[in-house]
Protein backbone atom coordinates (compact mmCIF):
# COMPACT_ATOMS: atom_id res chain seq x y z
CA UNK A 1 0.00 0.00 0.00
CA UNK A 2 2.77 2.41 1.01
CA UNK A 3 4.67 1.47 -2.15
CA UNK A 4 1.64 2.29 -4.30
CA UNK A 5 1.14 5.66 -2.62
CA UNK A 6 4.84 6.44 -3.05
CA UNK A 7 4.66 5.55 -6.74
CA UNK A 8 1.64 7.78 -7.24
CA UNK A 9 3.35 10.68 -5.44
CA UNK A 10 6.52 10.23 -7.52
CA UNK A 11 4.45 10.06 -10.71
CA UNK A 12 2.52 13.24 -9.82
CA UNK A 13 5.69 15.14 -8.89
CA UNK A 14 7.48 13.97 -12.06
CA UNK A 15 4.63 15.07 -14.27
CA UNK A 16 4.50 18.43 -12.47
CA UNK A 17 8.23 18.95 -13.03
CA UNK A 18 7.87 17.86 -16.66
CA UNK A 19 4.98 20.24 -17.22
CA UNK A 20 6.80 23.17 -15.68
CA UNK A 21 9.70 22.67 -18.09
CA UNK A 22 7.45 21.88 -21.00
CA UNK A 23 5.81 25.29 -20.69
CA UNK A 24 9.11 27.10 -20.17
CA UNK A 25 10.20 29.23 -17.25
CA UNK A 26 8.02 32.28 -17.08
CA UNK A 27 9.70 35.28 -15.50
CA UNK A 28 6.72 37.59 -15.72
CA UNK A 29 3.28 37.27 -17.17
CA UNK A 30 0.59 39.86 -17.59
CA UNK A 31 -2.80 38.31 -18.16
CA UNK A 32 -4.61 41.56 -17.37
CA UNK A 33 -7.30 39.52 -15.64
CA UNK A 34 -7.03 41.30 -12.29
CA UNK A 35 -8.91 44.55 -11.81
CA UNK A 36 -5.73 46.36 -10.76
CA UNK A 37 -3.57 44.86 -13.51
CA UNK A 38 -2.69 48.25 -14.98
CA UNK A 39 -1.72 49.77 -11.64
CA UNK A 40 1.75 48.25 -11.96
CA UNK A 41 2.31 50.01 -15.27
CA UNK A 42 3.59 53.58 -15.56
CA UNK A 43 2.38 56.08 -18.13
CA UNK A 44 4.64 58.17 -20.32
CA UNK A 45 2.85 60.89 -22.23
CA UNK A 46 4.71 62.03 -25.32
CA UNK A 47 2.19 64.07 -27.25
CA UNK A 48 -1.25 63.89 -25.77
CA UNK A 49 -2.56 61.06 -23.66
CA UNK A 50 -3.62 57.81 -25.26
CA UNK A 51 -6.48 56.16 -23.43
CA UNK A 52 -5.20 52.87 -21.98
CA UNK A 53 -8.06 51.04 -20.37
CA UNK A 54 -8.41 47.64 -18.80
CA UNK A 55 -11.40 45.91 -20.35
CA UNK A 56 -12.89 42.97 -18.48
CA UNK A 57 -15.00 40.32 -20.13
CA UNK A 58 -16.04 38.01 -17.34
CA UNK A 59 -12.85 36.93 -15.61
CA UNK A 60 -10.63 37.64 -18.59
CA UNK A 61 -9.25 41.04 -19.36
CA UNK A 62 -7.15 42.92 -21.87
CA UNK A 63 -5.77 46.39 -22.46
CA UNK A 64 -7.50 48.68 -24.88
CA UNK A 65 -5.48 51.57 -26.32
CA UNK A 66 -7.24 54.37 -28.17
CA UNK A 67 -5.21 57.20 -29.63
CA UNK A 68 -6.92 60.33 -30.86
CA UNK A 69 -4.09 62.33 -32.44
CA UNK A 70 -2.09 61.39 -29.36
CA UNK A 71 1.03 59.51 -28.44
CA UNK A 72 1.73 57.98 -25.06
CA UNK A 73 2.97 54.66 -23.80
CA UNK A 74 2.65 52.52 -20.72
CA UNK A 75 5.68 50.67 -19.43
CA UNK A 76 6.56 48.14 -16.77
CA UNK A 77 9.99 48.28 -15.22
CA UNK A 78 11.51 44.82 -14.84
CA UNK A 79 15.28 44.39 -15.01
CA UNK A 80 16.19 41.03 -16.48
CA UNK A 81 18.79 39.32 -18.61
CA UNK A 82 17.48 38.84 -22.11
CA UNK A 83 19.93 35.99 -22.66
CA UNK A 84 18.34 34.08 -19.76
CA UNK A 85 14.77 34.96 -20.66
CA UNK A 86 14.82 35.63 -24.39
CA UNK A 87 11.20 34.94 -25.18
CA UNK A 88 8.63 37.68 -25.29
CA UNK A 89 5.10 36.66 -26.09
CA UNK A 90 1.95 38.70 -26.39
CA UNK A 91 -1.43 38.87 -28.05
CA UNK A 92 -2.57 41.93 -29.92
CA UNK A 93 -5.37 43.09 -32.12
CA UNK A 94 -5.51 46.19 -34.27
CA UNK A 95 -8.95 47.71 -34.44
CA UNK A 96 -7.99 50.86 -36.36
CA UNK A 97 -4.76 51.85 -38.09
CA UNK A 98 -3.58 55.47 -38.17
CA UNK A 99 -4.05 56.97 -41.63
CA UNK A 100 -0.50 57.30 -42.95
CA UNK A 101 -1.56 57.98 -46.54
CA UNK A 102 -0.69 61.67 -46.29
CA UNK A 103 2.49 61.18 -44.28
CA UNK A 104 5.67 62.00 -46.19
CA UNK A 105 8.67 62.12 -43.88
CA UNK A 106 9.85 59.18 -41.73
CA UNK A 107 8.81 61.08 -38.60
CA UNK A 108 5.34 61.71 -40.03
CA UNK A 109 5.07 58.02 -40.85
CA UNK A 110 6.12 57.05 -37.34
CA UNK A 111 2.60 56.18 -36.24
CA UNK A 112 1.70 52.60 -35.46
CA UNK A 113 -1.50 51.20 -34.06
CA UNK A 114 0.45 48.80 -31.87
CA UNK A 115 4.02 48.61 -30.60
CA UNK A 116 5.72 46.47 -28.00
CA UNK A 117 9.05 47.71 -26.64
CA UNK A 118 11.98 46.09 -24.94
CA UNK A 119 14.19 48.76 -23.42
CA UNK A 120 17.90 48.44 -22.66
CA UNK A 121 18.96 51.66 -20.96
CA UNK A 122 22.63 52.58 -20.71
CA UNK A 123 24.41 55.54 -19.18
CA UNK A 124 23.02 57.84 -21.85
CA UNK A 125 20.29 57.74 -24.48
CA UNK A 126 22.83 57.44 -27.31
CA UNK A 127 24.27 54.25 -25.86
CA UNK A 128 20.91 52.83 -24.84
CA UNK A 129 19.22 50.31 -27.07
CA UNK A 130 15.56 49.91 -27.86
CA UNK A 131 13.67 47.26 -29.77
CA UNK A 132 10.21 48.09 -30.99
CA UNK A 133 8.00 45.36 -32.34
CA UNK A 134 5.37 46.97 -34.51
CA UNK A 135 2.28 46.06 -36.43
CA UNK A 136 2.75 48.18 -39.53
CA UNK A 137 0.23 48.79 -42.23
CA UNK A 138 2.48 49.12 -45.26
CA UNK A 139 5.91 47.70 -44.33
CA UNK A 140 6.53 43.99 -44.94
CA UNK A 141 6.73 41.72 -41.92
CA UNK A 142 10.29 40.83 -40.98
CA UNK A 143 11.65 44.25 -41.94
CA UNK A 144 14.11 45.71 -39.47
CA UNK A 145 14.85 49.42 -39.76
CA UNK A 146 16.10 52.37 -37.75
CA UNK A 147 13.57 54.54 -36.02
CA UNK A 148 13.58 58.18 -37.15
CA UNK A 149 14.57 58.93 -33.56
CA UNK A 150 17.92 57.20 -33.70
CA UNK A 151 19.97 54.27 -34.90
CA UNK A 152 19.84 52.80 -31.42
CA UNK A 153 16.09 52.36 -31.79
CA UNK A 154 15.36 49.37 -34.02
CA UNK A 155 11.92 48.81 -35.42
CA UNK A 156 11.01 45.22 -36.17
CA UNK A 157 7.87 44.70 -38.19
CA UNK A 158 6.21 41.66 -36.69
CA UNK A 159 2.95 41.87 -38.54
CA UNK A 160 1.95 43.82 -41.60
CA UNK A 161 -1.21 44.98 -43.27
CA UNK A 162 -4.86 44.60 -42.46
CA UNK A 163 -5.14 40.88 -43.16
CA UNK A 164 -5.32 39.90 -39.51
CA UNK A 165 -6.59 43.18 -38.20
CA UNK A 166 -9.76 42.89 -36.19
CA UNK A 167 -8.73 39.54 -34.75
CA UNK A 168 -6.49 38.54 -31.87
CA UNK A 169 -3.05 37.45 -33.03
CA UNK A 170 -0.47 35.76 -30.81
CA UNK A 171 3.20 36.60 -31.17
CA UNK A 172 6.32 35.05 -29.74
CA UNK A 173 9.70 36.65 -30.30
CA UNK A 174 13.18 35.65 -29.27
CA UNK A 175 14.33 39.08 -28.14
CA UNK A 176 17.93 37.96 -27.76
CA UNK A 177 18.10 36.76 -31.37
CA UNK A 178 16.24 39.83 -32.61
CA UNK A 179 18.68 42.06 -30.74
CA UNK A 180 21.69 40.34 -32.30
CA UNK A 181 20.04 40.53 -35.71
CA UNK A 182 19.15 44.20 -35.35
CA UNK A 183 22.27 45.55 -33.66
CA UNK A 184 24.86 43.01 -34.79
CA UNK A 185 26.05 42.42 -31.23
CA UNK A 186 24.89 40.70 -28.09
CA UNK A 187 23.07 42.86 -25.55
CA UNK A 188 25.68 44.37 -23.25
CA UNK A 189 23.11 45.61 -20.78
CA UNK A 190 20.11 43.99 -19.15
CA UNK A 191 16.65 44.89 -20.32
CA UNK A 192 15.05 47.26 -17.86
CA UNK A 193 11.49 47.58 -19.03
CA UNK A 194 8.87 46.50 -21.49
CA UNK A 195 6.29 48.88 -22.88
CA UNK A 196 3.30 49.03 -25.17
CA UNK A 197 2.14 51.93 -27.25
CA UNK A 198 -0.51 53.02 -29.72
CA UNK A 199 0.05 56.35 -31.44
CA UNK A 200 -1.50 58.50 -34.13
CA UNK A 201 -0.11 61.93 -33.28
CA UNK A 202 2.17 62.41 -36.28
CA UNK A 203 -0.65 61.79 -38.75
CA UNK A 204 -3.20 63.58 -36.55
CA UNK A 205 -5.57 60.66 -37.02
CA UNK A 206 -6.99 57.90 -34.82
CA UNK A 207 -5.75 54.44 -33.94
CA UNK A 208 -6.95 51.67 -31.71
CA UNK A 209 -5.37 48.42 -30.59
CA UNK A 210 -5.76 45.79 -27.89
CA UNK A 211 -3.04 43.95 -25.96
CA UNK A 212 -3.16 40.83 -23.83
CA UNK A 213 -1.09 38.00 -22.32
CA UNK A 214 2.33 39.62 -22.34
CA UNK A 215 4.92 37.20 -21.01
CA UNK A 216 8.67 37.12 -20.60
CA UNK A 217 10.04 33.60 -20.41
CA UNK A 218 12.90 31.20 -21.01
CA UNK A 219 12.63 28.59 -23.75
CA UNK A 220 11.28 25.20 -22.82
CA UNK A 221 14.37 23.42 -24.17
CA UNK A 222 16.43 24.79 -21.28
CA UNK A 223 18.16 22.12 -19.19
CA UNK A 224 17.61 21.77 -15.44
CA UNK A 225 21.21 22.94 -14.83
CA UNK A 226 20.63 26.08 -16.90
CA UNK A 227 17.42 26.83 -15.04
CA UNK A 228 19.19 26.31 -11.68
CA UNK A 229 21.86 28.80 -12.77
CA UNK A 230 19.15 31.39 -13.43
CA UNK B 1 52.38 98.13 8.72
CA UNK B 2 50.08 98.09 5.71
CA UNK B 3 50.83 98.17 2.01
CA UNK B 4 48.03 99.12 -0.28
CA UNK B 5 48.05 97.64 -3.77
CA UNK B 6 48.43 93.98 -4.56
CA UNK B 7 50.65 93.69 -7.63
CA UNK B 8 51.35 89.98 -7.93
CA UNK B 9 48.72 87.47 -7.08
CA UNK B 10 50.96 84.52 -7.78
CA UNK B 11 53.58 84.37 -5.07
CA UNK B 12 53.88 80.60 -4.67
CA UNK B 13 52.80 78.89 -7.88
CA UNK B 14 52.77 75.32 -6.59
CA UNK B 15 50.83 76.01 -3.44
CA UNK B 16 48.35 78.39 -5.07
CA UNK B 17 47.71 76.12 -8.03
CA UNK B 18 47.15 73.25 -5.61
CA UNK B 19 44.67 75.42 -3.72
CA UNK B 20 42.88 76.40 -6.92
CA UNK B 21 42.71 72.78 -8.02
CA UNK B 22 41.45 71.83 -4.56
CA UNK B 23 38.58 74.29 -5.02
CA UNK B 24 37.87 73.78 -8.72
CA UNK B 25 38.18 70.00 -9.22
CA UNK B 26 35.66 68.86 -6.56
CA UNK B 27 33.29 71.58 -7.68
CA UNK B 28 33.51 70.49 -11.33
CA UNK B 29 33.09 66.86 -10.32
CA UNK B 30 30.14 67.70 -8.09
CA UNK B 31 28.44 69.81 -10.75
CA UNK B 32 29.06 67.19 -13.46
CA UNK B 33 27.72 64.47 -11.17
CA UNK B 34 24.65 66.51 -10.40
CA UNK B 35 24.11 67.31 -14.08
CA UNK B 36 24.38 63.63 -14.99
CA UNK B 37 22.19 62.54 -12.09
CA UNK B 38 19.39 64.85 -13.23
CA UNK B 39 19.76 63.68 -16.84
CA UNK B 40 19.87 59.98 -15.92
CA UNK B 41 16.97 60.22 -13.48
CA UNK B 42 14.76 61.87 -16.08
CA UNK B 43 15.96 59.46 -18.78
CA UNK B 44 15.19 56.35 -16.72
CA UNK B 45 11.84 57.83 -15.80
CA UNK B 46 10.93 58.49 -19.43
CA UNK B 47 12.42 55.32 -20.97
CA UNK B 48 10.36 55.48 -24.16
CA UNK B 49 12.86 56.50 -26.88
CA UNK B 50 10.44 58.80 -28.70
CA UNK B 51 9.76 60.64 -25.44
CA UNK B 52 13.46 60.96 -24.67
CA UNK B 53 14.29 62.08 -28.21
CA UNK B 54 11.54 64.67 -28.46
CA UNK B 55 11.50 66.03 -24.93
CA UNK B 56 14.63 65.32 -22.92
CA UNK B 57 17.29 65.62 -25.62
CA UNK B 58 16.16 69.04 -26.93
CA UNK B 59 16.00 70.28 -23.32
CA UNK B 60 19.49 68.89 -22.67
CA UNK B 61 20.77 70.61 -25.81
CA UNK B 62 19.56 73.96 -24.48
CA UNK B 63 21.10 73.21 -21.10
CA UNK B 64 24.37 72.22 -22.81
CA UNK B 65 24.49 75.54 -24.71
CA UNK B 66 23.97 77.46 -21.49
CA UNK B 67 26.59 75.31 -19.76
CA UNK B 68 29.05 75.78 -22.65
CA UNK B 69 28.67 79.57 -22.45
CA UNK B 70 28.45 80.15 -18.72
CA UNK B 71 30.63 77.43 -17.23
CA UNK B 72 33.91 78.84 -18.68
CA UNK B 73 32.95 82.30 -17.36
CA UNK B 74 31.97 80.87 -13.98
CA UNK B 75 35.16 78.80 -13.87
CA UNK B 76 37.29 81.84 -14.72
CA UNK B 77 35.65 83.89 -11.94
CA UNK B 78 35.92 81.01 -9.50
CA UNK B 79 39.61 80.37 -10.24
CA UNK B 80 40.34 84.09 -10.05
CA UNK B 81 38.61 84.27 -6.66
CA UNK B 82 40.57 81.22 -5.53
CA UNK B 83 43.80 82.88 -6.69
CA UNK B 84 43.03 86.14 -4.84
CA UNK B 85 42.01 84.30 -1.68
CA UNK B 86 45.04 81.99 -1.78
CA UNK B 87 47.18 85.13 -2.16
CA UNK B 88 45.64 86.56 1.00
CA UNK B 89 46.79 83.47 2.88
CA UNK B 90 50.11 82.79 1.21
CA UNK B 91 51.08 86.34 0.16
CA UNK B 92 52.66 87.49 3.47
CA UNK B 93 54.71 84.30 3.92
CA UNK B 94 57.59 85.11 1.50
CA UNK B 95 57.72 88.65 2.93
CA UNK B 96 57.70 87.22 6.44
CA UNK B 97 60.56 84.90 5.52
CA UNK B 98 62.56 87.73 3.86
CA UNK B 99 62.17 90.18 6.71
CA UNK B 100 62.88 87.57 9.37
CA UNK B 101 66.12 86.75 7.54
CA UNK B 102 67.06 90.42 7.95
CA UNK B 103 66.24 90.26 11.69
CA UNK B 104 68.35 87.13 12.03
CA UNK B 105 71.15 88.98 10.29
CA UNK B 106 70.89 91.67 12.99
CA UNK B 107 68.73 94.25 11.25
CA UNK B 108 66.02 94.84 13.85
CA UNK B 109 64.53 97.72 11.91
CA UNK B 110 62.93 95.27 9.48
CA UNK B 111 59.15 95.18 9.54
CA UNK B 112 56.86 92.84 7.66
CA UNK B 113 54.25 94.55 5.50
CA UNK B 114 50.69 93.27 5.25
CA UNK B 115 47.43 94.29 3.67
CA UNK B 116 44.15 94.70 5.50
CA UNK B 117 42.63 91.64 3.86
CA UNK B 118 45.57 89.33 4.46
CA UNK B 119 44.53 86.31 6.50
CA UNK B 120 47.84 86.28 8.45
CA UNK B 121 47.64 89.99 9.29
CA UNK B 122 47.20 89.52 13.06
CA UNK B 123 49.97 86.97 13.21
CA UNK B 124 52.34 89.21 11.23
CA UNK B 125 51.41 92.20 13.44
CA UNK B 126 52.50 90.16 16.48
CA UNK B 127 55.78 89.20 14.80
CA UNK B 128 56.35 92.89 14.05
CA UNK B 129 55.62 93.71 17.71
CA UNK B 130 58.10 91.06 18.81
CA UNK B 131 60.82 92.46 16.51
CA UNK B 132 59.99 95.95 17.72
CA UNK B 133 60.45 94.87 21.38
CA UNK B 134 63.68 93.10 20.50
CA UNK B 135 64.91 96.29 18.82
CA UNK B 136 63.94 98.40 21.90
CA UNK B 137 65.77 96.03 24.29
CA UNK B 138 68.85 96.08 22.08
CA UNK B 139 68.98 99.90 22.15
Amino acid sequence: MIKRVSLVVVAVLSSAVFLSFATGVVLKQFTFNENDALDQWSKMVLNGAVDYELIKQGRAGYVQAISDKACSAIYYKMPYKVKDYPLLGWKWKVVAFPDISKARTPKEKDDYAARVYVIFPHLSFTFSKFIEYVWAEDIPAGTIFDSPYGKNVKMIVVRSGRTNSGEWVSESRNVYEDYVKAFGTEPKKDAAAIAIMCDADSTKTMAESLFDDIAVSAPETRSIEEVKQI
Amino acid sequence: MNISKRRHYLVDKNMQFRYMAFVAVPLVLLMSGLYYLIYYSVFTQMLIPEAVATTLLPAMKKVNIVVAVFVPIAMFLLLRAALVYSNRIIGPIPRLERELDKVLAGDYSARIKTRDNDELKHFVDKVNLLVEKMEAKRI
